[in-house]
């Protein structure tokens, strides 16, 4: 997600301080000048969030900035006001604003959460969506044999999958296999996701380029945290489960499912070695190429983890029985 | 339960068709314990009751005493395990069933029990328990932490539109383990299972809510702030009150009160040792003892790492 901050003083000390105390680098926010935002919001500010410092700009100008980001509508935005000059705040959420940071935040700063909270709060009223610029995904049923397409492949199987074998023997577990793949066709469906392929470790899934619905490093986070009651309730063992995930974007030629044959495509073979991994179990493991990915309010729990095959990897914190 | 007159016949009409009066007595005994059918219809022991007599007599009493899903669930027990070795096939099973469920009841293949469909009506009581009732029930109990200090700096109308949604957490993690809300207080709950594993459910329940108020504090939570909650479950005896003032007052809320107010941490969720000696141990592994605070109390991990 693309933090924007307008400001008509690039450099100034206010801003930079409560950027710093808000935890934001550089790179998490980026501050522009009117003129920018006016001149290039519908190719370069889509999806972004986008805060007007209004001791730089008043309230006039602010206003009218927002009244032209209406047009792309996956643009929000908010307000920093750090001397509390607005005359009436509510005037802002009127005209259509997502957050008001007033002189005691602005003050303190506001730590990842709570910017985390504006922009979940901002995407579920429509505006600042996590990858806006891709292009609208037709659905899995318009690919064609052979047509090129993009997609974010996850290859998601059962941790210790050698231990589990011990403990509930070898058939059950290739009983528990079966139960996990149909059940993790109707869980990516709800991401607008397919299973794709089956192998014996685990299952290559498809999601779209773009979320959709549910963020599918979301979805999987969530199972991860409910594997105890997933392993309990929907499978019924008596012994501890786990899962882990690798998510990477790329682009693949289409087959049909079940009739997939041998794929050949670098980024299908790349999710296959990473989703492989055992020393991935309990986690979600993410190319760079996926990284746009990892919803804002999921990032504090990953971290880079050096690369593989010569491409970086985000790690999520791992869940551990 | 009061069923209409109709299913009331219809289950005479299964039972006379389908057993002897010795039989039909022992069926009744299985639902009211110490039923003495000679006594009730008023024949003398040398003479016989007519099954068609034993019948009405017995759904009659059950329907007086609310017994008459158990009734029919004592019928279903029969029909699918027979009686000392012996089979019993019982006529209109499946009629009476469709009619139940017509009611409002839908059977539940995990507890062998017509439970309230959902789909229908969700009533504290299940809609089948009878004041004065002892049964041993489990209870999760949450509660905000610093509900004071929230409302005071978010308002009252940010603070309860966020409660609306825990108590949303609440009742959809119990809900869907055959659990009811039996109280809120606008910061804080009891929730209560009884049917089935009821230690599990409560326990699945807890892990539930936890999960998604950690997922909810990350995307959908509006106060720019964690919502930190303490939740305890419990398991007791408890006579059913639909006074639910007078209930709490009896032990086993009360103890289940303790465990949440008491000895349970900010962000915690924990079990008492009356729950941890009912579960599975895959469940009871997941729960850790709480250093420091000398209780003996155990608290859910979730086991995520950290940073």
């Amino acid at each position: 997600m693309r933090l924007l901050v307008c400001s008509a003083d690039p450099g100034s000390r206010k801003l930079a301080a409560f950027l710093r105390k808000s935890e934001l680098s550089d790179a998490d926010a980026e501050i522009v000048s009117p003129a920018w935002l006016s001149r290039s919001f519908k190719t370069k500010a889509r999806g972004a969030f986008v805060y007007f410092f209004l001791p730089e700009l008043g309230e006039r100008k602010a206003l009218s900035l927002a009244s032209k980001l209406a047009a792309a509508e996956d643009i929000a935005w908010g307000v920093m006001d750090p001397a509390g000059e607005a005359e009436d705040p509510a005037a802002f959420f009127f005209a259509g604003a997502r957050d008001y940071i007033g002189p005691r935040l602005f003050k303190d700063g506001a730590g990842p959460k709570r910017l985390a909270a504006a922009i979940a709060f901002a995407s579920a009223r429509g505006g600042c969506r996590d990858d806006p610029a891709a292009p609208e995904f037709a659905g899995w049923d318009s690919l064609a044999e052979g047509d090129q397409f993009e997609a974010r492949f996850c290859y998601a199987a059962l941790a210790d999958q050698e231990g589990l074998s011990e403990r509930i023997g070898e058939k059950r577990l290739g009983k528990l296999k079966d139960e996990f793949a149909s059940f993790l066709e109707s869980w990516s469906r709800e991401s607008g996701g397919i299973l794709w392929i089956r192998e014996a470790g685990g299952c290559l899934l498809l999601f779209p380029p773009a979320d959709a619905q549910a963020n599918p490093i979301l979805s999987a986070f969530r199972l991860l945290l409910d594997r105890v009651l997933v392993g309990y309730e929907v499978f019924r063992l008596q012994v501890p489960l786990s899962f882990r995930f690798a998510f990477h974007a790329g682009r693949a030629s289409w087959r049909r499912r079940g009739a997939t044959g041998t794929i050949v495509s670098d980024d299908v073979n790349y999710v296959f070695h990473l989703g492989q991994r055992t020393e991935s179990d309990g986690l979600i493991v993410v190319s760079e190429t996926a990284e746009r990915a990892i919803p804002a309010c999921l990032q504090d729990l990953f971290s880079r983890a050096g690369s593989f095959e010569g491409r970086q990897l985000h790690v999520s914190r791992r869940f551990t029985d | 339960m009061k069923p209409r007159g109709a299913l009331a016949n219809a289950l005479k009409r299964s039972l006379y068709e389908s057993l002897d009066a010795g039989m039909i007595e022992r069926v009744a005994q299985a639902v009211l314990p110490d039923y003495d059918l000679g006594r009730r219809t008023g024949f003398p022991p040398n003479i016989p009751v007519q099954a068609q007599t034993a019948a009405s007599r017995v759904v009659d009493d059950c329907v007086a005493e609310e017994r008459f899903l158990h009734l029919v669930e004592a019928l279903a027990r029969l029909d699918r395990e027979g009686f000392m070795g012996r089979a019993f096939r019982i006529a209109g099973l499946r009629e009476l069933s469709k009619a139940i469920a017509a009611e409002g009841y839908a059977w539940d293949e995990e507890t062998s029990r017509f439970m309230e469909d959902p789909r229908v009506r969700r009533t504290p009581d299940w809609g089948r328990l009878a004041p004065g009732e002892e049964l041993r029930f489990s209870l999760l109990r949450i509660d905000v932490v610093k509900n004071s200090r929230i409302v005071r700096k978010h308002g009252e109308s940010a603070a309860s539109g966020v409660y609306d949604e825990l108590r949303g957490m609440l009742s959809r993690s119990a809900e869907r383990r055959a659990g009811r809300v039996w109280s809120w207080e606008g910061d804080g709950g009891l929730a209560a299972f009884l049917f089935g594993h009821s230690t599990t459910s409560c326990v699945l329940a807890g892990i539930a809510l936890m999960n998604e108020l950690f997922i909810y504090n990350r995307t959908g939570n509006r106060l720019g702030e964690s919502l930190k909650v303490r939740a305890a479950a419990h398991t007791g005896p408890l006579r059913y009150d639909p006074d639910f003032a007078g209930m709490m007052k009896q032990e086993t809320c009360r103890e289940a009160l303790e465990a949440e107010s008491r000895w349970t941490p900010p962000e915690a969720f924990v079990i008492t040792p009356a729950v941890a000696g009912t579960l599975d141990r895959v469940l009871s592994d997941r729960f850790k003892p709480i250093s420091g605070n000398g209780s003996r109390m155990l608290a859910y991990d979730s086991g995520l790492g950290k940073a």
